[in-house]
């Protein structure tokens, strides 16, 4: 399992990327209608096309100050041109830094929900629900059976591929993250329908529709999609749950595995991993061990660790968790989260420290949480390196400078070990 | 005697399309605020207008201005700080900022806050309906078991009475604001995957002895709402509560068949068979034979139809068209009950 894992890199530690990240300023009103970009846009362009090391960025620049100077909607070819360019940037961020495995800051995406339940037929975006204070997010239903219509992620994948010389790690999001944050419309009118003339009990036919849904969306959606995927040279595909552990019933907790295994047995020359976060990891480990085909647990731990320096349990409690997976019997490797990727409160420890509403590790917080993860898993060949989650809420100048650190602090817990 | 058959909404409702898109200009400093509050009152009285129509005989604003189900609390309540980390609001995908007790909580005198949260113009519109105005606050358990507590430690019974002090004293503005119907909203205790009074009996007891000593003459129509889990086990508990006109069961989590033999008595049922967090909407028809049904088997004094919990977890457009099914539902289980 570890073998294939290390099959793309050499080195101990190897650094990926989890998911998306914020899109630049360019990029969100170059492709609007009715945005018009600004002088501080297209200096934005320049400064890290120039800093990250761009090839032909200066081909983005004169296209946007085209788009300053335009009172006419950007065509469809501008609008690619502007999209592909932000995924070229992504690449080039993540090459700077020292990425082994990259994908595209899923710059591509609105979403990660709705970027895929808009290309799955039975799905219906019904409208905006309340997340807190004045953010929202679409919701959808499904309104019949889901169905695979076309590709989801080939044509972003073949463009990843095209642009970086490094292992593409792509990811889709997962089933069980797909149910929860869907209505059931259509299964739960036929577990309804199923029990007609009896009294239901309305939790029961909740269940029974929540499984039918779930292994429809895999059998008839997901899978063709991660077979299409595979058939075209994909070599690693992180499936995204971040609502798993979210209702911890034992139900719910054996749909995800039940799932998750149908979604990914039989391929071969694949790696999968499941990216969580912000979760409930001992019911998490619980259930590690029964997911057949996953190789890694790429997880959040440095939102819930101190900022002390320190390779000692009182200064690694974020880390603790790890001890769960050990304990349940699980063998496979972990995308060790070591940088916090939202807004932070409080006071830092001696390993970090706060500019405006971000926490900056520093290499040697990095290096400490790597080194702390190591000990308590024995073999620190199951460690590959990333931040809690998608950077996306952070903006690029602090995105960066996590990175980075990350970098730093993992080249520092490599000649540790070595 | 006529039995009495009522139709209300559970606590907050959703925001219009119009009012997220402008919440969030005004969120990204695209808008201004007068902007956002001639949206949220357009909004509110949208919905005021909606409730009225449709035959509801206890109306809210919708309760649009709170941002979550704890914010005028954490914002007025002494001994409160207001929380910046976001927590999941049970098992939904919608959040609340978790609030610290840094100290004795208390009402502080002469405070009274509910009206900085309601929507007056939309308010008005009931008053000059000549309809009854309704309000959900959470209860004290549920307060006592969302708030990061770094002050009371091993004495949480003194925090759920202190909570339940500070409500019995808040009734009584909200009774002066001209509220006639409170629903105090008590998810925590039934929600089965935290701290929960269904797992232990010294945490009901809790809340049984704060709500005895502090609920049992209530200012105004008080009804006692259950929601998130599963409220077999406790209910015969809630309908001795004095004070409490109406018990509310969320029934996508209480199957009646495991309550068919307890017998409401005096109180009325809050019946909560409309699904809050699923767009399926339940047809009139469907609404009306389950409340026939529980009135048939629990025997209550009323019934109130409403959604199972509060509706702000469904699009807006799903919402509204909850509140027509009820209100449809309700003429019929009327006509049919009396």
């Amino acid at each position: 399992m570890l073998a294939k894992q290390s099959m793309d890199s050499a080195k101990l530690f190897p650094l990926q990327e989890i998911g998306s990240i914020a899109k630049p300023p360019w990029r969100v009103k170059g492709v609007s209608s009715d945005s018009k970009i600004s002088e501080s846009d297209i200096e934005n362009a320049e400064l890290w096309g120039e800093r990250i090391g761009v090839k032909d960025y200066q081909k983005l620049v004169n296209l946007l100050r085209r788009r300053s100077q335009s009172s006419v909607p950007p065509t469809q070819e501008e609008k690619d041109l502007i999209r592909d360019f932000s995924v070229v940037y992504v690449l080039a961020l993540f090459s700077k830094v020292g990425l082994d495995r990259v994908y595209s800051g899923e710059q591509w995406r609105v979403e990660m929900y709705e970027h895929l339940v808009r290309n799955i037929q039975g799905f219906k975006l019904l409208g905006s629900v309340h997340s807190f204070d004045y953010k929202y997010f679409t919701k959808g239903a499904i309104v019949d059976e889901p169905k695979f219509i076309h590709p989801i992620h080939l044509e972003e994948f073949e463009f990843v591929k095209s642009n970086s010389d490094r292992l593409v790690k792509i990811p889709i999001t997962g089933p069980y993250t797909v149910v929860d944050w869907s209505f059931n419309e259509h299964y739960e009118t036929a577990a309804r329908k199923k029990s007609k003339g009896k009294r239901l009990d309305l939790r029961k036919t909740y269940f029974e529709a929540r499984r039918s849904f779930i292994m429809d969306l895999v059998k008839n959606a997901l899978r063709p999609e991660v077979e299409n995927l595979i058939k075209n040279g994909a070599k690693w595909i992180q499936i995204d749950e971040p609502a798993v552990t979210t209702r911890p019933d034992d139900d719910e907790m054996e749909m995800f595995v039940d799932a998750i295994n149908a979604l990914t047995a039989g391929f071969k020359d694949c790696i999968f991993s499941v990216h969580n976060c912000y979760s409930d990891y001992k019911l998490l480990a619980k259930y590690s061990v029964q997911l057949k085909d996953i190789e890694q647990l790429a997880l959040e731990f440095a939102n819930r660790d101190s900022t002390d320096l320190g390779v000692e349990k009182k200064s690694r409690p974020g880390y603790v968790d790890l001890k769960y997976f050990e304990k349940e019997g699980y063998e496979g490797g972990f995308g060790l989260g070591v940088t916090h990727v939202h807004d932070f409160s409080g006071t830092p420890g001696k390993g970090a420290t706060v500019e405006g509403r971000n926490v900056l590790e520093s290499p040697k917080l990095v290096r400490d949480r790597i080194l702390f993860a190591s000990s308590l898993l024995k073999n620190p060949e199951r460690i590959s390196v990333n931040p809690d989650c998608g950077l996306r809420t952070r903006d690029w100048e602090t995105t960066f400078k996590k990175l980075e650190v990350m970098a730093e602090g993992t080249e520092l817990a490599r000649k540790k070990v070595s | 005697m006529t039995f009495s058959v009522d139709s209300t909404l559970t606590g907050i409702h959703s925001r219009s399309e119009e009012t997220v898109k402008i919440s969030r200009d005004f969120d990204r400093l695209r808008t201004d605020k007068e902007t956002l509050d001639e949206t949220f009152e357009a909004d509110a009285k949208n919905l005021v207008k909606l409730q009225i129509e449709s035959g509801f005989s206890r109306i809210s604003d919708g309760q649009l201005l709170w941002q979550d189900f704890l914010r005028p609390f954490s914002e007025n309540i002494e001994g409160l700080e207001g929380g910046a980390d976001l927590f999941r609001w049970f098992d939904t995908n919608s959040f609340f900022r978790k609030p610290f007790v840094r100290k004795r909580v208390r009402l502080p005198k002469d405070k009274s806050f509910i009206q900085d949260y309601e929507v007056a113009p939309a308010i008005n519109l009931v008053k000059e309906a000549g309809s009854k105005k309704k309000l959900s606050i959470p209860g004290p358990y549920s307060l006592a078991s969302l708030v990061q507590d770094d002050h009371y430690g091993s004495e949480r019974e003194q925090l759920v009475d202190d909570f339940a002090k500070i409500i019995r004293r808040l009734l009584k503005n909200i009774a002066i604001l001209g509220y006639e119907y409170v629903q105090i909203n008590e998810p925590s205790l039934v929600y089965r995957y935290g701290t929960s009074a269904l797992t232990s009996k010294k945490e009901l007891k809790s809340f049984i002895s704060a709500f005895e000593e502090n609920f049992d003459s209530p200012p105004v129509k008080l009804s006692l709402h259950t929601y998130f889990g599963d409220c077999s086990t406790i209910l015969e508990k809630l309908l001795d509560l004095e004070g409490v006109s109406e018990v509310g069961i969320d029934f996508t989590q209480t199957s009646l068949d495991s309550i068919d033999g307890i017998e409401f008595g005096e109180k009325a049922l809050a019946c909560g068979c409309v699904d809050g967090r699923n767009s399926l909407v339940e047809t009139p028809e469907w609404i009306s034979d389950y409340c026939l049904d529980a009135v048939k088997t629990l025997e209550p004094s009323g019934l109130v139809i409403l959604p199972s919990s509060e509706l702000k977890y469904l699009p807006r457009t799903v919402a509204d068209e909850k509140i027509r099914a009820i209100g449809k539902a309700t003429s019929a289980v009327r006509k049919s009950l009396n």
